[in-house]
């Protein structure tokens, strides 16, 4: 009870015209963004942070929010229209999508899109309500030998979930961002390492910078690099969905909205991975099997619902343990610490009223995306006809200026320069970004709380195993590694498959 | 994120594994090595097992290895023989002018230029080079003028937000 007092406070302290401004721009420049194959919201979600950062804490939060909603949905217009996702969570949509839009019915899968996006956003956002509170409940109870496990399990199974069919290239991307995190003073003993004497490395690398190089800078590499595409339909017909469509698949919808939402809580396992996983649960379970590829409005609201339904589920780990659950989730929890907020177990001792604001300002955001996406359909289509050549020096631009802004020194835009060179490379090679980014994240965490639970246990390993939340922990870890090596999976193949035939 | 869902899958670089897998290998030794040679701060009698190098040394050790299975990987999928390409010559050279001009801009450009006129060339000049070869000779025209005008639109507004409204003192 107390939590839907704190949540109608939250909601009510956001009435003014002031908020219900910024939720507009905020959330059709998502939209924009997110539809702009080349922009990705976490691409998004760093630029504006650095655009934000004078403005009070509430509405830069608020701001970040309605982007990186707005963005997770807009991805969907152009993986309907140009066959190609506009962010990387939307490449699940464009499969039935596209096929839908050649048929000549790209309004009514827009529309289809919207309504799923609002009900997976609906999904996880009761989700945020009722496990941030619990889950920090429960992380109070974590002493430095969790801590040390959980960034170490959120570095494996980004590692193992988001590498393109090679967990090794995953892990080695994990274990390169927490090798930058060693940059710097340590948190222990203030002890500075590997800066070879550039002072300005003290400090360690600035997240913001790296980010943006690795998804802003790279991006407009990629960008560059990548064939034009081509606009196949501007056609729109109806948008608004009927009813009966949405109620059809309900069970899918909800389905969807609950993997997506589970997928959003792991650490650093993003939208895209929520996408996959609620299609292919949705294609199993689906009557009608074979029109999944070829325009099926089932898988269309899989897709669209599960990697909506991702973004609340991202937040509840990022707001109660600090441990981002999506690489955007990673860059709010940076605009966070800028704006005075402190995610971890603590927030719901000294900030309880915070995370009910977080679930009123995404209510507000959900509904920002339903009304402008159903509105601005015909409109938006304007913005998909931005050459990239006329954008991408644009972006770039914003990419050196937003990093240089928040701390005003050129050595961020090194960083950045830095990292989006080496994060093209890493990706052209196959190598997925989101274990990087989370082992910057996490590697401050592991760190301290390896060696402060070493210290506290006069040099014995032995907590770290027996301690029940941590041995969950380490089995999980283990299991993990396990099922990736070939050998291991061939095997225990073998000996499911006679149980199976 | 994943891996870039527009790139062609299953095309299997093994040159470039084996070719990075030593590059990480080298890393990983080398960041096991500096971990190991930190200062241990027995002056300061902290804990022994809580020596700043520690951690360093176990992730260069965990690179190490990862890279050591890479480079297995690559070997056994032909990575002595195989051929490497990287993409497409046309994609590669669009590329290397957007790398160029990117890398111009705040490395040349900025401290060399007032930061409004810095971005505004920039943005003209990658603009117009693009659209240049994009476009027919007829509208060769065109695509200078639009260039020039986004340029100088965008150059100028960049400069007075953050300059004015966000009080950054510029480059």
């Amino acid at each position: 009870m107390q939590g839907l007092e704190m949540l109608a406070s939250g909601l009510l302290s956001l009435m003014s015209f002031t908020t219900l401004f910024n939720v507009a721009w905020a959330t059709v420049l998502g939209i924009i963004v997110g539809s702009l194959p080349g922009l990705t919201a976490t691409m998004g979600v760093a630029l504006l942070t650095t655009l934000t950062y004078k403005l009070p804490q509430e509405q830069a939060i608020l701001i970040l929010l309605c982007m990186y909603v707005g963005a997770i949905y807009g991805g969907s217009r152009s993986a309907i229209l140009l066959n190609i996702p506009g962010t990387p969570a939307n490449a699940a949509t464009a499969l039935d999508g596209f096929p839908l839009a050649r048929q000549g019915r790209a309004g009514y899968a827009m529309g289809i899109a919207t309504t799923s996006s609002a009900i997976g956003t609906l999904i996880g956002i009761v989700a945020l309500a009722i496990v941030a509170p619990l889950l920090a409940e429960v992380a109070l109870d974590f002493g430095s030998y969790e801590f040390f496990w959980l960034a170490l399990f959120g570095v494996v199974i980004s590692g193992q979930l988001t590498a393109s069919g090679q967990p090794i290239k995953g892990y080695i991307a994990g274990i390169l961002g927490l090798m930058v995190a060693m940059v710097g003073m340590e948190g222990l003993h203030a002890h500075v390492r590997f800066t070879f004497g550039i002072p300005e490395m003290n400090g360690g690398i600035g997240l913001i910078p790296a980010m943006v190089g690795a998804f802003g800078f790279a991006e407009v590499l990629t960008v560059m690099y990548d064939k034009r595409a081509q606009m196949v339909s501007t056609a729109v017909d109806r948008i608004i969905p009927r009813f009966v469509d949405v109620w059809r698949y309900k069970i899918t919808a909800l389905r969807s909205g609950i993997v997506g939402t589970f997928i959003g809580v792991i650490p650093g396992v993003g939208e895209d991975i929520g996408a996959w996983a609620s299609y292919a649960l949705a294609k199993r379970t689906s009557r009608e099997k074979d029109q999944f590829g070829k325009g099926s409005i089932e898988g269309l609201t899989a897709a669209e619902t599960g990697n909506s339904a991702v973004v609340p589920g991202a937040l509840i780990p990022a707001l109660t343990l600090a441990v981002p659950g999506s690489a955007p989730a990673a860059v709010l929890i940076a605009a966070l610490f800028i704006h005075g907020v402190r995610p971890g177990p603590m927030i719901m001792i000294e900030q309880p009223q915070f995370v009910y604001l977080v679930v009123a300002m995404m209510l507000l955001a959900t509904i920002a995306v339903t009304i402008f996406g159903l509105m601005l359909a015909r409109p938006l289509l304007l913005v998909l006809r931005i050459s990239r050549e006329r954008l991408m020096p644009v972006v770039f631009v914003l990419c050196v200026i937003g990093p240089y802004a928040i701390t005003q020194r050129m050595f961020d835009v090194w960083v950045m320069l830095f990292f989006g060179v080496f994060g093209f490379l890493l990706r052209k090679m196959d190598y997925p970004m989101a274990p990087l980014v989370l082992g910057i994240i996490l590697g401050d965490l592991l760190d301290k709380n390896l060696r402060r639970g070493l210290t506290l246990s006069d040099g014995e390993f032995s907590p770290f195993f027996t301690r029940p939340i941590s041995a969950v922990f380490c089995g999980l870890i283990v299991l993990t590694i396990m099922a990736s090596i070939p050998t291991v999976r061939r095997s225990a193949a073998r000996l499911l498959k006679p149980k199976t035939a | 994120m994943s891996a870039d869902p527009v790139s062609p899958a299953g095309t299997k670089p093994a040159r470039a594994d084996l070719f990075t897998g030593v590059l990480f290998l080298a890393l990983g030794l080398a960041m096991l090595y500096g971990g190991y040679t930190m200062d241990r701060l027995t002056i300061r009698q902290i804990h022994p097992m809580s020596f700043p190098g520690m951690v360093p040394m176990a992730l260069g050790a965990a690179l190490a290895i990862c890279a050591l299975v890479l480079m297995q990987g690559a070997i056994r999928s032909g990575g002595l023989r195989a051929g490497f390409h990287f993409g497409h010559p046309s994609g590669l050279a669009r590329l290397a002018i957007a790398l160029g001009l990117c890398l111009a801009y705040p490395l040349v450009l900025i401290g060399l230029l007032p930061f409004w006129l810095a971005t505004a060339l920039f943005v003209t000049v990658f603009i117009a080079f693009f659209e240049w070869t994009a476009r027919p000779p007829a509208r060769h025209a065109i695509a200078l003028a639009t260039a020039l005008l986004q340029g100088v639109l965008i150059g100028v507004v960049i400069a007075y937000v953050f300059s004015e409204l966000f009080l950054v003192r510029l480059p």
